[in-house]
């Protein structure tokens, strides 16, 4: 038994053992330190060859790394594939923002220009005001000067009223 | 550039399909919150990694401590781990930056030289004081290599065939099969009573 398992760990560190063995290996070997004490040597041997320098493993190397990681999170995917739909929402949402800003502020500035208004004001405002006085000139030779000179008097509503009378 | 760097580039490259698949699921399982797979990953990586840093690091007692630090690092990192690369890819470049971190750090604390990147690149040129800080280290280092060397010249002469080209030319069983002309069975069962005979020569010096 302990020989199958040995073989096994010797296939397993050549990367030859099959995929659902090697998973099973690993069970055991999580499960059995002493066996994971012969995978060690084999690998130790092998990269000693490489390296011209054997290295044994301190014992309860891989208990430490364990024991740290039962004190972390796990490292979650869906949280950063979460954060990041999120993130790309939260761009597109600023970006568009930016978009809105800068054309609002070159509107402005457009309508801002003086020049356009004032020559649009130039061009209208003595028409206007030609208009007005021809106005202003109809009514008072009308005798309704009330409404040309802005006097809002009742009297002549009732100078109006009595002119109706007679 | 180390001297070392490329046969762990090319055992990167020539990584099985077998044993990246069973990567991908553990590290699949890790992510979905099974911390036990990351304890296979570990055992499956602890040696090349502590070997990779030992290459930056000199004292192995170090190194193993840098290389914990590394898989906790890539522990805490693996939720952004995406698969484009391998996971030993991934990890070797997690191990090595960890490596030359903790150095930096340490040359920072305790030396006056300034020790920068491309000197740490090198340190591999002289593996022989890897891993070495003492002289006894040194002296046990080439007594369990003169072993070793022993104990593989002293295998039977079809078992040794079958060593070499696994350990140094990379050879995968069905190549060495081919090359040997007997089944892939039997190269399996050469290989492992090499190892198991290797083991036994070297075990008075290691305990």
């Amino acid at each position: 038994m302990s020989e199958d398992i040995n073989l096994k760990i010797s296939q397993f560190m050549d990367n030859e053992l099959e995929h659902d063995d090697a998973l099973k290996l690993l069970n055991t070997l999580a499960a059995q330190p002493q066996l994971q004490h012969k995978l060690n040597r084999y690998t130790a041997i092998s990269q000693a060859l490489k390296s011209q320098v054997y290295i044994d493993l301190k014992v309860g190397f891989s208990e430490n790394i364990a024991e740290c990681i039962q004190k972390e999170l796990a490292p979650d995917l869906e949280k950063p594939e979460l954060f990041k739909q999120t993130y790309h929402w939260l761009a597109l949402a600023v970006s568009l923002a930016i978009i809105a800003v800068i054309v609002g502020q070159s509107f402005n500035s457009q309508l801002a220009i003086p020049s356009a208004t004032i020559e649009l004001a130039q061009h209208w405002l003595p028409e206007q005001s030609d208009l007005n006085k021809r106005i202003s000139l109809y009514l008072k030779e009308h005798s309704l000067g009330v409404y040309a000179e802005s006097e809002a008097d009742v009297k002549p509503f009732a100078k109006a009223t009595t002119y109706k009378q007679k | 550039m180390a001297v070392h760097e490329p046969i762990e580039r090319a055992e990167m490259i020539n990584q099985p399909r077998n044993s990246e698949q069973l990567d991908e699921e553990l590290v699949l399982r890790v992510q979905q919150g099974d911390k036990a797979a990351y304890d296979f990953l570990v055992i499956k990586y602890q040696h090349k990694i502590i070997q990779l840093v030992n290459r930056y690091v000199k004292d192995p007692s170090e190194a193993q401590d840098v290389a914990q630090e590394a898989f906790i690092k890539a522990y805490r990192a693996l939720g952004d781990f995406r698969g484009d690369a391998a996971f030993y890819t991934w990890l070797y470049r997690i191990a090595i930056n960890t490596a030359k971190n903790y150095l930096i750090l340490r040359t920072r604390r305790h030396s006056n030289y300034q020790l920068d990147i491309q000197e740490l690149e090198t340190i591999g040129n002289a593996p022989q004081l890897q891993g070495m800080d003492t002289p006894e280290q040194l002296l046990l280092n080439e007594e369990i290599m003169t072993t070793l060397n022993k104990a593989i010249e002293d295998l039977p002469e079809e078992m040794r065939i079958a060593f070499k080209l696994r350990e140094f030319e990379g050879s995968s069983y069905e190549e060495i099969a081919l090359a040997m002309g007997c089944p892939i069975g039997t190269i399996r069962s050469r290989l492992f009573r090499a190892r198991e005979a290797i083991d036994k020569q070297l075990t008075p010096l290691l305990e």
